[in-house]
């Protein structure tokens, strides 16, 4: 018969799951006052989101390193902290952004602060386990609720957006479903250390190497769905353009972090084991990925959609990051992403300044590159923090993410990858044209129509959010040696 | 013996079901037949000894999945044939055929080399739902909680996309139906 | 003590943001008020740093942060407050804030009264930046920060139009400002050359760590480096033949031009030398051609300013032509005298300048001083200002410039290189000349200017009260000299005169005070009175030469800018237009034709998408088979 269990409180270590508990309070409480008093206003649900936010930070902080809890389910790392932080640090720089002067659908609905919280207790759930499972239900709350934020947005291109990435991220979940099951079928386990330890003992077996490598393939395509890599990237810009462009923005960055995070645990396990060819492919798709993105996003004549491509082709390059798997390329992801998302979420919360309900200057598009024209006359102020991002995001000294750019190319030669150094410049080279054309239409060109009316959607908390990215791409260069020592330090304390 | 027998018989009964599910161009003959063959499924949890499992699949997968289904198809027209868009069948076809032939490369493969270990064994002479009971509720805790939180974000998922005022616009701000607002020239 | 470090530093930075805080409104006056009060924090901090640096003796040495460190380079972001340093920070800091003050008066009636004030501040930042770095490398980005505001100040009056050499010999201020940014460039490339050697043979930017090092390092090495290094100070200090950009940045405001010659960019290349006054007392070749070429430059710069007409830019040759005795002290190996000289004359040279804005200011931005004269009855207090100054500039006893100027001809006695010595000598009687045939053509004589209907009046009470520290230390900063001696002997190279020019210092002293004497007679006697012009003397080769800069400009004009736009218009038409622009073109429209065609992959439609996540998982399958089957 069956033992009685006993389980003592502290061996669970409980605290390990405090951040995603204060997110998922706080969105039960959002939905409790609702209830209550359906009239609040809604500022007070944004004021409390970010207070949640603040909470979750703080206990996030408060995590040791290197600590595992709850039968060793959740695992407390280096890697899974900074990441917890990017997420709510981004989530924070995104939530005033709904605090425009036209209060937009999606912000009257409590319930859209409430999935916002779910989405970042789902994504901080995958960023702390090397369970297969909690993952894949960490990934799985985290998309439901990002579905329909998109959805929230209420246009027909947003359902569109939300429908298409919905149904393309339930293939991707199935990829991934069977990518574990094999996992489990081999090794008897899904939980990534002892399944390291089950194929470290049995790499010369064949058919281990033939469901290995099923397993892996699989895995990759899900996570490359989740990140956007080539050629599963298709959903990305037509997810980007119906979604309202701070969510774009958002999108770019933490799906992507916590993706990444569950990638560098897989994959560079894999790669730890010895299985070379995990790496090549890893290579193939990050090549192919920031190549084809920017190819693709010369050709646009879209603003957003050109920052769609572009954010895929970022992904790209830090992916290549990824299949280095020393201590420094996993530092250079997560560098990236805290540079990079600063400066991105500032490129889309200026789109979302000039948002539309009518498509004035063109039929097909929302932020075509004419509505763009001659901003410096109109708006010089917003013109020149435009070019400033797109400076940024071209990579050009000193603004932020050069250095990400930089200390990923470095990384990639301290391994011995030095073609893929100069793939990486010829790519940032060709980059630059399509973020250049977006600040030769600032400039240099005359306004499309004599109309002075340009930017509604402008409010306080709005370009305090966006001066704040400003100054963060800006004075890149004043924190950027203490942030790289801490992602450093961080990253090395947890061996990766 | 028998279960050897129900085995392939269940197996050919499931592919073939299976397969009107993709091939049929309506609705309702491949809705009937996916939940035929989801009830026939259920059949090999029981024929390896998890009727736990079996249970669940018949609950889960009959029961509500296939209920929804149903229920979904009502607002639809479930007589009309669908038409794909799929301009290349052959392609389809290939990579339909090759996904497939990979997978059963893929899972077939480690019968060949020596039997997996299970980290949580069946206790011998306890029931299937006790050994499921006593992981989920330890081991597994947190991932059925957060599998809870999941479901409650699809209900309110659901709930507000089809329900709460979805079809009108609650943007606020009376300028916002012309959304443009003349700014004035501060010089 | 440390804090004090960062208030004078950074206090001018604090300026220069408030004021760009500004930058697009219109004139505020209380953006100047407030970025004076900076300055004055800032020089406040200066004279409490050289105080306490005074009375104990030693530097303050402070780390702010690592800056770069990469692999095996590591600069740490440093400060330095030494006695050279403190003494350059109080003559910065000084000079700057008056002109800070002054320009409020100046600038009055300017649009961008605000941005100036930005550019201002930053000047003097940078400048700080370059003077109190602990590193090569801070210095270096001084050195950079330095050229910008002074192309973006020289420039500042960016849209008045290009003019042809004979109306105006700068051509306009945003040519003005070029030139000099290209010509420091280009010094620059020098600089940095000198900065690799060092770094190369040395493994470290620190000035401790390189001095501490040269004993180790080869006499080529040395000289190599020295050289590197000093050309790059040519530059900055527009010695010869790098000189041009000088004159021409008269093209800014006027209180720029004092900012330049007087503190913050001019003396950056004597500042080096002496910083780096180790590194050049092995090196006694380099050292020899740094005093030859000042001495050159002293008398090349004076020749030319005695038959100018251009207010300004007789200050400004002067200049040249005191840099030079700076150069001269600093290369016989007198760096104590050098920073002396270059400490007093900033006073004065600053003092010229803000009294030369004043005369514009009153004659409507007229330069020419033939169209000037007797304006002594209206601009008495002005008057009064550029005679001291001027005085001093000549080297009259017990005026600021006879201290530090007759030390350095005496220095050039001492060392026994006569024929520097004697050109030396000559050229204090034409500073004398020069300085006192402007003053005079300015401020006695006949009224000139009344022929162009100008009515001149003097500039504000509180810009003059602002010029009255200058005016004061030009008159007694000289008597400082034996404590300047005993505070910066500390740190530099002491230097004695030997027993035989000690005795025989009167008599030198004498020669030179009657050059100069009869040099401000002979003015007087010219052009006191009247302005006689002697059509024999001005059609003549010699003077037509002098007038004309030796050709110089032109021959740069002729045998670099030209064959330099030929040669650019070739590569352009034939090798750009024809290899460069085809190539480029051709993988523009190659990327291009493959994002169409890429585009096709994007049609929307969910059907295709999902297609293509399966294509996509074969594909990966089939890469994963091929480099596992090759690997």
């Amino acid at each position: 018969m069956l033992q009685p269990i006993n389980v003592s409180l502290e061996s669970l270590n409980l605290i390990t799951l405090a951040p995603m508990l204060v997110a998922i309070a706080g969105g039960l409480i959002i939905l409790v006052l609702d209830l209550i008093n359906s009239k609040l206003h809604k500022t007070l649900y944004v004021m409390l989101t970010l207070l949640i936010l603040f909470i979750d930070f703080g206990a996030v902080l408060g995590l040791n390193v290197n600590e595992r809890g709850f039968f060793d389910v959740m695992l407390i790392d280096g890697v899974s902290i900074i990441s917890q932080l990017m997420i709510i640090v981004a989530s924070m720089l995104f939530i005033p952004l709904s605090l425009t002067s036209k209060r937009f659908h999606e912000y009257s609905y409590p319930e859209f602060f409430a999935l916002f919280l779910f989405m970042i207790a789902g994504f901080q759930f995958m960023v702390t386990s090397d369970n297969l499972i909690l993952i894949f239900v960490g990934l799985e709350t985290a998309s439901l609720a990002l579905y329909t934020l998109i959805a929230l947005h209420n246009r027909s291109n947003s359902f569109e957006a939300a429908v298409k990435y919905f149904t393309m991220g339930a293939l991707s979940a199935g990829f991934y479903a069977m990518g574990s099951a094999v996992i489990y079928g081999l090794t008897g386990s899904i939980e990534l250390y002892k399944v390291a330890a089950v194929l470290s003992l049995r790499m010369d077996e064949a058919s281990i190497m033939i469901a290995i490598f099923g397993a892996s393939v699989l895995l990759l395509t899900a996570f490359a769905f989740k990140l956007s890599l080539f050629p599963f990237h298709t959903w990305a810009p037509d997810v980007y353009e119906g979604a309202s462009a701070p969510l774009a923005g958002y999108m770019s960055v933490v799906p992507k972090v916590a993706a990444f995070v569950v990638s560098i645990r897989i994959f560079g396990m894999y790669i730890d084991l010895g299985i070379e060819w995990v790496r090549i492919i890893i290579l193939v798709l990050a090549v192919g990925t920031m190549t084809l993105a920017n190819i693709m996003a010369l050709v646009q004549e879209d603003v957003k959609r050109m920052l769609a491509y572009s954010s895929i082709s970022h992904a790209g390059f830090i992916m290549a990051a990824l299949a280095l798997d020393t201590t420094e390329g996993t530092t250079a992801i997560f560098l990236y992403y805290a540079l990079f998302m600063f400066t991105n979420l500032g490129a889309f919360a200026m789109l979302w300044i000039s948002r539309h309900k009518v498509r004035r200057f063109s039929d097909r598009y929302d932020n075509p590159y004419e509505k763009f024209a001659g901003l410096i006359n109109i708006m010089p102020m917003g013109a020149v923090i435009m070019a400033l991002f797109m400076l940024s995001l071209a990579g050009v000294p000193p603004f932020s993410v050069f250095w990400g750019k930089i200390y990923v190319m470095q990384a990639a030669v301290n391994s011995g990858y030095v073609w893929l150094a100069i793939v990486m410049g010829l790519n940032s080279a060709i980059a630059a044209y399509y973020y250049l054309k977006l600040i030769v239409f600032m400039f240099l060109k005359e306004p499309v129509k004599s109309v002075d009316t340009v930017y509604y959607n402008l409010s306080k908390p709005l370009m305090a959010v966006i001066g704040l990215a400003t100054v963060a791409t800006i004075g890149a260069i004043f924190y950027i040696q203490p942030l790289i020592s801490y992602i450093y330090y961080m990253i090395s304390a947890s061996g990766y | 013996m028998y279960e050897t027998i129900a085995f392939y018989l269940f197996s050919a009964l499931t592919i073939g079901l299976f397969l009107i599910t993709v091939m049929s161009k309506n609705v309702l003959y491949a809705m009937t037949s996916l939940a035929a063959g989801m009830v026939l499924i259920s059949g090999f949890f029981f024929i390896l000894g998890a009727d736990f499992l079996g249970v669940v699949q018949l609950i889960v997968y009959v029961g509500a999945i296939m209920a929804l289904y149903s229920f979904a198809m009502m607002f639809f027209d479930a007589t009309r044939d669908i038409k794909e868009k799929n301009t290349n069948s052959g392609l389809v076809f290939l990579l339909g055929g090759l996904s497939a032939l990979v997978l059963v490369m893929i899972f077939a493969a480690p019968i060949h080399s020596d039997a997996v270990q299970a980290l949580y064994p069946m206790h011998e002479g306890v029931g299937n739902a006790q050994d499921v009971g006593i992981v989920l509720f330890t081991k597994y805790l947190v991932p059925f909680e957060v599998a809870a939180v999941m479901l409650l974000v699809a209900m309110i998922a659901g709930i507000i996309l089809a329900g709460k005022k979805m079809d009108q616009s609650l943007t606020e701000d009376a300028s916002a139906d012309d959304e443009i607002l003349i700014q004035k020239d501060a010089k | 003590m440390e804090t004090l470090v960062y208030i004078a530093l950074f206090a001018p930075f604090v300026s220069s943001m408030f004021a760009a805080l500004f930058g697009m409104s219109p004139r505020k006056t209380f953006v100047g008020i407030v970025a004076s009060l900076l300055l004055l924090i800032s020089f406040a901090a200066s004279v409490m740093l050289m105080m306490h640096i005074y009375a104990t003796g030693t530097g303050i040495h402070v780390r702010m942060m690592d800056w770069i460190s990469a692999g095996d380079l590591s600069i740490p972001f440093g400060f330095l407050v030494d006695q050279v340093s403190v003494t350059m920070m109080v003559v910065v800091t000084l000079v700057s804030t008056v002109v800070h003050v002054y320009s409020i008066g100046y600038m009055d009636h300017d649009k961008s009264f605000n941005r100036f004030f930005s550019y201002l501040s930053a000047f003097v930042f940078s400048m700080m930046i370059l003077v109190m770095s602990d590193n090569f490398a801070g210095l270096f980005i001084g050195w950079e920060g330095v050229g910008v505001c002074s192309w973006l100040l020289i420039g500042f009056w960016y849209h008045k139009a290009d003019v042809t050499r004979e109306e105006n010999p700068s051509i306009s201020p945003s040519w003005a400002a070029n030139e000099a940014f290209i010509m420091n460039r280009i010094a620059d490339l020098g600089m940095l050359v000198g900065l690799f050697i060092v770094y190369w043979n040395v493994g470290s930017l620190q000035y401790d760590a390189v001095f501490s090092a040269l004993p180790h390092l080869s006499g080529t090495v040395l000289n190599a480096a020295a050289l590197a290094l000093f050309i790059g100070a040519m530059g900055k200090s527009a010695q010869f033949p790098l000189h041009t950009w000088l004159t021409d940045a008269m093209e800014g405001p006027t209180p720029v031009s004092a900012l330049i010659h007087a503190a913050t960019m001019v003396t950056a290349g004597v500042f080096l030398v002496i910083r780096a006054n180790p590194l050049f007392s092995v090196t006694p070749e380099v050292s020899y051609f740094i005093a030859a070429l000042g001495t050159f430059v002293a008398f090349f710069a004076a020749s030319m300013a005695l038959v100018n007409r251009d207010l300004k830019r007789i200050i400004a040759f002067s200049t040249l032509s005191q840099l030079g005795y700076m150069f001269a002290a600093a290369g016989l190996g007198a760096y104590w005298i050098a920073l002396f000289h270059l400490a007093a004359h900033a006073f004065f040279k600053a003092l010229l300048f803000l009294g030369a804005g004043n005369v514009m200011h009153a004659m409507n931005d007229e330069l020419d001083i033939f169209k000037m004269g007797g304006l002594k009855k209206t601009m008495k207090w002005t008057y009064l200002y550029m005679g001291v100054a001027s005085l001093a500039l000549a080297g009259i006893p017990f005026f600021a410039g006879f201290f530090s100027k007759d030390a350095i001809i005496e220095t050039a006695y001492n060392e026994g290189t006569l024929v520097l010595w004697a050109i030396l000598v000559v050229t204090a009687g034409m500073t004398a000349f020069y300085s006192f045939r402007q003053v005079f053509l300015t401020f006695e004589g006949d009224e000139r200017y009344k022929a162009f209907g100008i009515h001149p009046h003097e500039m504000y009470k509180f810009v003059l009260v602002a010029m009255s520290p200058l005016g004061i230390l030009a008159v007694i900063a000289g008597f400082g000299k034996g404590s300047f001696e005993h505070f910066v002997t500390k740190l530099l190279p002491e230097y004695h005169m030997s027993e035989h020019t000690h005795h025989i210092a009167w008599l030198l002293g004498l020669i030179v005070l009657a050059f100069a004497v009869s040099g401000i007679v002979l003015a007087y006697k010219k052009y006191a009175k009247k302005l006689v012009r002697d059509e024999k003397v001005e059609n003549s080769f010699i003077y037509k030469l002098l007038a004309n800069q030796y050709y110089i400009p032109k021959l740069y004009e002729e045998f670099i800018s030209k064959p330099y736009a030929m040669i650019s218009e070739h590569m352009w038409k034939d090798v750009d237009m024809k290899i460069v622009d085809a190539t480029v073109d051709g993988i523009a429209k190659f990327l291009y034709k493959s994002g169409d065609g890429a585009r096709k992959m994007q049609s929307g439609n969910l059907s295709n998408y999902l297609n293509w996540m399966a294509v996509g998982a074969v594909l990966l399958l089939v890469v994963a088979a091929f480099s596992a089957m090759l690997g």
